[in-house]
C-alpha cells in the first residue's frame, strides 16, 4: 500500500497483505464494521440449546440486532460502540414472547428482553489470526468470560465462568475493494450458566447459544418480526447513533425490571 | 496431486451465480422436494458426484474452575460422495482425512502440552467415515437476508463410549457420551434458484459441544470441548487447500481425493484410540 492510499484509507485492488498489522486492522475494521465513520448493523437468528447431563436439547429461540457506531481514529485505528437489541421466540414461531412454558422445568418463566450496550472498543493495528481460502476469507473472536449469573441486583462472589465465539467471514476481493464497508456473515456462539428468568438454579448443566446473521444496512432486509419488535420497543434504534446512553447488559436490564417490578404496589 | 486436481472436477457446474441472470429463477424453499434439492446443491451435488470441504479450527477446553483455554487446531477435507436416491432423495457418504495442528504453525502435532494438565498429550489422525445419510424431502428451515442464504443443522449424539471409564480411566470421560454438533451452511439465494447448477459455492461454519475427547487424558474431570472450524466446498484445490494439507493426505491416504471409496471399514477417533492405545492409570 503507498502512503496515498494510507491517508486515504483506499487499497488498491489485489494489494491486502494481512500478515501487515495496519492492513489487518483495515481489513478487520472493513469486516466487522466499517473502515470509515458509519453506523453498521447485523441482524442475526438464533437457537439457545440446553445442554443437560443426558444430551443437548434446542430450548428457545431468539432474534437479535447489533448495532455498531463506527469512527475512525486517526491513520491505522479504529472505535465503535455497539448496541445490542433483540427479544426471545418459541423455536416454531419468530414472534416475540414475554411468557414461556419452560420445558424441562415444566414452569412458567417471566422472560427479559435481549438488550446490551454501549459497549465501546478501540482497535489498533495488530496481527489477527486470519483464515483464508481462495476468494473467502475467517476471522474469530474467542472471549472467556467470569462473572454473577444469578437474579440478585447486588454483586457477590459467586462468579461462574462464560465463553462467546464471533467468527465473521467475507470476501478478500471486497475487503481489498475501494468501499469502506464490507458484506459479511457473523455467527455467534456463547456457553453460558442458565440466565435467571429461566429459574433454572437446580438444574445441571448450561446454556448454548448459536446465532447467524448478516451485515444488514437496509430496514427493508430487517425480517419482520424484527421491525415490529423495534418499533414497538426501541423505536429510534436503528436510525440513532445514541440509541441510549446508560450502558445495561440482558443480566442487569432483567434485575432492573425485576426491582422495578416488585416496587410496583 | 495433478490426479487430486482432476478428481474436483467432477462438478463442472460449480460457478458462481454472480452476474446470471436470476429474474426468471425461482425456487420454494417450503416445498419438501425443492427443500431437499437446494440442500443438496448447497452441502454438496445433486449429480452422482464427489464435493470435498475444507476446514480449519481450534478445539478450546473449558472447566469450571479453569475456564476457557484453547488447546489444539483440527484441519482436514472431507470428501461427500453423492447420488441421487429414490424418492425425489439424495444419498451421500462423508469420509474425513486431516491432522490435529499446532496453533501456532498450523503444522500437525505428534504431541503437545495440556494446558489444563501440564502432560504431554499425543493426538490420533483425524480419519473418519464411511458415514452414510439420506437426505429426504422435508422442509429444513433455511434463513435469508437478501441473497444470503443459510441453514443451521443441529445433530443430537447420544452414544455408549468404546473406552469404558473403568479400564481407561485417565481417557473415557464416561459411559455414555452426548454431543451436540451444530453445522452452518452458508450459499447464495440466487445460485441455488439456477437450475443450471446442480452445485453451488458453500461455505461452512462448525461448532461442536463434547465431551473430552480421550487423547487430552482429562479423564472425568468436570468440563468438555468446544470445537470451532470454518470452511467451504473446494472449487480449486491448490488454491483453496494449504499445500501441506494436501501433501498430509496425500502421504496418509494416496488416492483420496480420486477415490468414490477411499477405504471401506468405518473408522473414528475413539476407535482408533482404542486400537492404537493402552489404557494409562
Amino acid at each position: 500500500m503507498d502512503r496515498r492510499a494510507l491517508l486515504s484509507g483506499k487499497f488498491t485492488e489485489g494489494k491486502l497483505n494481512l500478515s501487515n498489522s495496519r492492513h489487518s486492522v483495515y481489513a478487520y475494521a472493513k469486516l466487522l464494521g466499517s473502515a470509515d465513520d458509519a453506523m453498521v448493523h447485523f441482524s442475526l437468528e438464533g437457537t439457545i440449546f440446553a445442554l443437560l447431563p443426558n444430551g443437548a436439547k434446542p430450548f428457545i429461540g431468539f432474534q437479535t440486532m447489533l448495532k455498531g457506531v463506527w469512527e475512525k481514529q486517526g491513520q491505522d485505528s479504529f472505535q465503535y460502540r455497539l448496541y445490542e437489541t433483540g427479544f426471545f421466540h418459541h423455536l416454531d414461531s419468530k414472534d416475540h414472547i414475554e411468557i414461556f412454558e419452560n420445558p424441562i422445568t415444566n414452569q412458567t418463566n417471566q422472560l427479559s428482553v435481549i438488550k446490551g450496550g454501549p459497549y465501546e472498543t478501540l482497535i489498533k493495528p495488530s496481527q489477527l489470526d486470519w483464515v483464508v481460502s481462495g476468494d473467502d476469507v475467517w476471522i474469530q473472536e474467542p472471549q472467556s468470560r467470569m462473572g454473577y449469573f444469578g437474579s440478585l441486583e447486588t454483586s457477590n462472589n459467586n462468579k461462574q465462568t462464560a465463553f462467546a465465539n464471533t467468527i465473521f467471514r467475507g470476501k478478500l476481493s471486497q475487503l481489498n475493494d475501494e468501499s469502506s464497508i464490507a458484506s459479511s456473515m457473523m455467527t455467534y456462539n456463547y456457553i453460558s450458566p442458565w440466565y435467571p428468568f429461566f429459574e433454572m438454579d437446580d438444574v445441571d448443566g448450561k446454556m448454548y447459544w448459536q446465532a447467524v446473521g448478516t451485515k444488514t444496512q437496509s430496514w427493508s432486509d430487517v425480517p419482520t418480526s424484527m421491525q415490529d419488535y423495534l418499533t414497538k420497543n426501541q423505536r429510534n434504534y436503528f436510525e440513532s447513533t445514541h440509541p441510549w446512553t446508560e450502558r445495561t447488559s440482558t443480566l442487569k436490564h432483567f434485575r432492573q425490571s425485576s426491582k422495578r417490578d416488585k416496587k410496583r404496589p | 496431486m495433478i490426479g487430486g486436481i482432476s478428481a474436483l472436477a467432477v462438478s463442472p457446474h460449480l460457478v458462481s451465480g454472480q452476474g446470471l441472470d436470476i429474474v426468471d429463477h425461482e425456487i420454494d424453499l417450503s416445498d419438501p422436494v425443492q427443500n431437499a434439492l437446494a440442500y443438496a446443491k448447497l452441502v454438496g451435488t445433486s449429480d452422482r458426484s464427489m464435493v470435498h470441504i475444507y476446514y480449519k479450527g481450534t478445539i478450546f477446553g473449558m472447566t469450571p474452575e479453569e475456564g476457557v483455554k484453547p488447546m489444539i487446531g483440527h484441519t482436514g477435507v472431507l470428501k461427500g460422495v453423492w447420488k441421487p436416491w429414490i424418492n425425489n432423495s439424495f444419498y451421500y457418504t462423508l469420509y474425513d482425512v486431516g491432522y490435529f495442528m499446532d496453533l501456532k504453525t498450523g503444522l500437525p502435532l505428534e504431541e503437545f502440552e495440556n494446558p489444563f494438565t501440564g502432560e504431554i498429550n499425543r493426538p490420533v489422525k483425524i480419519i473418519g467415515g464411511p458415514f452414510d445419510r439420506v437426505i429426504k424431502p422435508e422442509v429444513r428451515p433455511f434463513e435469508n437476508r437478501g441473497d444470503d442464504l443459510w441453514l443451521d443443522e443441529p445433530a443430537y449424539l447420544n452414544f455408549v463410549n468404546k473406552l469404558d471409564p473403568k479400564i481407561w480411566k485417565k481417557a473415557s470421560t464416561a459411559e455414555k457420551l452426548s454431543f451436540l454438533y451444530v453445522e452452518t451452511y452458508h450459499g447464495k439465494l440466487s445460485d441455488l434458484a439456477n437450475p443450471d447448477l446442480t452445485s453451488v459455492p458453500m461455505t461452512i461454519t462448525s461448532t461442536h459441544n463434547t465431551s473430552w475427547y480421550p487423547f487430552f487424558l482429562m479423564g472425568q474431570r468436570p468440563g468438555g470441548h468446544y470445537w470451532q472450524a470454518v470452511g467451504k466446498k473446494i472449487q480449486d484445490l491448490e488454491g483453496d487447500v494449504p499445500v501441506e494439507l494436501i501433501n498430509y493426505i496425500e502421504k496418509e491416504k494416496p488416492g483420496y481425493f480420486e477415490s468414490e471409496k477411499p477405504w471401506k471399514m468405518r473408522k473414528g477417533t475413539f476407535q482408533a484410540y482404542k486400537d492404537e492405545r493402552e489404557p494409562l492409570t
